[in-house]
């Protein structure tokens, strides 16, 4: 690459620059994430599968293999599906809305830096004697110096509060843009659906990071200054908990609510007709949103806390399902009365609707206080979350079918795109064994219940699958960006303003 | 290539339903055993089945307008199709849209309710159908369980407890945050470390046997090594090892 080229993308601030900058970072982290997943399912596929697999890392084996499914869980959700999803917002939202660039583009460049450098710094602890290794949820005092002398933890926690530096800024960034750089005549309810979709994402987004830099600079504090505050003999760990979940459930939604937009904007245009109650559809989001930030205390049933806060929480959490569940009825709805046809991005979106009903019924189980006795730590959880994540990221990857004619001119291989979809679909489906795992704990990476060994097994061809058709999507990717069937304008018929861009 | 497609579909759909039906909980291979199982078991199955129940339904709504409004021959676009530039008619009907949430919410309400009473059961050992109580400190620390009976004696892994007897558990940890979690009895509780009081748990005692414990938080580098063993024995057995003097 020559200096000229190099010099453009280091200091461009164009929000479309930026949000393709995204784009390529997040796959780069997505692919990181993936290759973790598929060293997680390589050594569970079978009982007693010794550590081979474990024993090239730093560290011992179960320290290298907590390092891989923290570091697998982070990446995944902090650093590839929740800014794949801003990528996008970076390059649509200033289109939808015919503004000329962001609010602030330099500090929309400098989210992206930070972001970029947040996750090589977490990342880096892999090639700087072990990465964190705590899981992603951090908790207390596994994470002290007493318990995690290394530097993993360290770099994890830096990475982190680069993370929400990057948010910060995007978040106010992205609600000035929304709400003044509207063009004239554009109320609010005339906004596409996915501006609508990233203005609640980012309004919670401002509301929870702010509990996750709390909480990350008092971890700092303890194992760097010394201070005391999860250190303290006196229910630190239960503060690191509730600090944690009143960031980390809500962060779900904030990983959701643009991959419904994306899924919002696709379903319509290939069904021919307009979105089923967007009006009712946006309602939901105001009260979806409002309750997301009531229901942290679900991740805490057992903890021993107040039964009273658990009754409530479980009553918030069960409500929860109603705007959500309203929602997935009105984009099935959309499908009424339309002529539908089946390109790899409207597969991708419905494939998303269909799955994640799985993930919200399975979730409902979870928000029972009584049944999260014998489920949480399971199994069974991994599998409702790679069920409600899993269409998450089929819904945004939905949208890279759908945007690249408008970001690179050129159209995604159909074929390569279908197969991509079925492969993914086919092994997310195979990962439903784990479901039945209701007794194996997570984290583990080695048991000996051979009557485990089958569900794991099956789990782990799924994953296979899922791995190679990511390959595909990787040479598909690849091979349009210069070889794809040239799309004209507005090849898809969508009504939004940004395929009336010219350039 | 539809035909494929709606085959596929459909496919897929029974897979689904199939893995769902199958997470039932009777496959809890590591046993079942006391009375939490069975209320748990029975709460899970009425859940289970209204999932699958609403599954199945959005699932044939979803295949049908898949089926019924894909693209033929010949057809026109409806009038309202999207257009570049214009924004889209508003569509749908309040009605419909309260009938799905008072419907959703009925469904979750009544779900509801079986647990806030199961709950109130969890949260009382009086709840419990045997004679007499015992209470065993369980301490959690990397990477073994550590139980100390009411006479004073302690064991290491192995929790030994008597038949016809409620058994009420005070878990708390030595150094970082465990789970106690005996898949069996379908319990499991944090044991915090720098807890104030030690979270409590109680279980019914009821037929001799053998069950798995395992640690379901991540606790460091031997999490996976964090095993243990729930013995139920007839009540001589268990006053010989740990109610008379030494262990």
């Amino acid at each position: 690459m020559n200096t000229v080229v190099l010099k453009r993308w280091l200091s461009t601030t164009n929000h479309k620059d930026v949000g393709l900058m995204y784009f390529f970072a997040t796959l780069l982290f997505g692919f990181i994430g993936l290759a973790l997943s598929l060293l997680i399912r390589l050594q569970l596929y079978q009982p007693n599968s010794g550590t081979a697999l474990l024993d090239w890392g730093p560290g011992e084996p179960g320290e290298f293999y907590n390092s891989i499914v923290t570091m697998h869980g982070a990446v995944m959700v902090l650093f590839f599906a929740s800014p794949l999803s801003f990528g996008f917002a970076n390059y649509m939202v200033p289109l939808q809305i015919g503004a000329k660039d962001m609010a602030f583009p330099r500090l929309n460049a400098f989210s992206f830096w930070a972001f970029l450098l947040g996750g090589l710094v977490a990342a880096s602890g892999f090639l700087l004697g072990g990465a964190a290794d705590v899981g992603w949820t951090f908790y207390s005092p596994l994470t002290s110096l007493e318990y995690s002398p290394g530097n993993g933890v360290n770099l994890a926690g830096a990475g982190l509060v680069l993370l929400v530096m990057s948010v910060t800024a995007s978040t106010i960034n992205f609600i000035v843009t929304i709400l003044n750089h509207r063009k004239p005549g554009m109320s609010l309810w005339d906004m596409p659906i996915f501006t609508w979709t990233m203005l609640f994402t980012v309004v919670l987004m401002l509301v929870i990071f702010p509990a996750l830099l709390g909480a990350l600079l008092m971890l700092v504090g303890d194992r760097i200054f010394g201070t005391m505050f999860f250190a303290d003999s006196t229910n630190g760990s239960i503060l690191w908990g509730h600090l944690f979940w009143f960031f980390g459930h809500p962060e779900v939604y904030v990983v959701l609510m643009p991959e419904l937009g994306i899924v919002a904007e696709i379903i319509p245009v290939f069904a021919r007709k307009p979105l089923y109650g967007k009006r009712y559809i946006i309602y939901s989001l105001i009260v979806g949103t409002a309750l997301s930030v009531i229901v942290w205390v679900h991740h805490m049933f057992i903890t021993g806390i107040d039964p009273l806060l658990r009754e409530f929480m479980s009553v918030t959490t069960e409500l929860i399902s109603i705007p959500f569940g309203v929602l997935m009825i009105c984009l099935i709805a959309t499908l009424y009365g339309g002529r539908i046809t089946f390109p790899t991005a409207n597969l991708f979106a419905l494939g998303a609707v269909a799955l994640f009903v799985i993930g919200g019924v399975t979730g409902v189980f979870l928000s029972s206080a009584a049944i999260d006795y014998h489920l949480r730590g399971t199994y069974y959880i991994v599998a409702h979350f790679h069920y409600t994540l899993g269409p998450v990221v089929l819904g945004v990857v939905g949208g890279i079918y759908y945007w690249f004619p408008l970001m690179f001119g050129r159209f995604l291989d159909e074929k390569l795109g279908k197969i991509h979809f079925w492969g993914t679909v086919l092994g997310l489906l195979l990962f439903a064994s784990l479901f039945v795992l209701t007794d194996m704990p997570r984290r583990v990476y080695i048991y000996d219940e051979v009557t485990w060994g089958s569900y794991n097994l099956v789990a782990t061809i799924g994953a296979v699958i899922a791995f190679l058709a990511q390959l595909v999507f990787l040479y598909n990717l690849v091979r349009s960006l210069s070889h794809g069937e040239q799309a004209g304008s507005n090849p898809w018929g969508a009504s939004t303003l940004e395929w009336s861009d010219s350039d | 290539m539809r035909i494929t497609l709606a085959i596929a579909g459909a496919l897929g759909v029974i897979i689904l339903l199939a893995g769902e039906v199958t997470a039932c909980a009777s496959c809890v291979s590591t046993g079942t055993t006391g009375v939490h199982a069975e209320k748990y078991d029975r709460l899970f199955s009425i859940y289970t089945l209204i999932g699958g129940i609403v599954t199945l339904v959005v699932y044939g709504w979803m295949g049908w307008l898949l089926f019924k409004f894909r693209a033929k021959e010949g057809d026109f676009e409806p009038a309202d199709a999207p257009k570049l530039g214009e924004i889209p008619k508003h569509r749908g009907d309040p009605a419909w849209t309260w009938a799905v949430t008072a419907g959703i919410f009925v469904i979750l309400m009544g779900l509801t309710i079986g647990t806030i009473d199961m709950v109130n059961f969890y949260e009382d050992p009086d709840e419990g159908m045997a004679s007499r109580q015992v209470t065993v400190k369980v301490t959690g620390a990397q990477y073994f369980w550590e139980f100390e009976y009411p006479s004073g004696n302690k064991s290491y892994d192995t929790l030994t407890v008597p038949t016809d007897t409620t058994v009420i558990l005070k878990v708390t940890s030595k150094d970082v945050w465990h789970n106690f979690a005996v898949p069996a009895l379908r319990l499991k509780i944090d044991a915090i470390p720098g807890d104030t009081e030690p979270n409590v748990i109680w279980f019914d005692a009821s037929n001799t046997g053998e069950y798995p414990i395992y640690c379901m938080e991540l606790c460091g580098a031997d999490h996976a090594d964090m095993k243990g063993t729930l013995v139920i024995v007839e009540p001589d057995d268990y006053t010989n090892l740990y109610d008379g003097g030494s262990a």
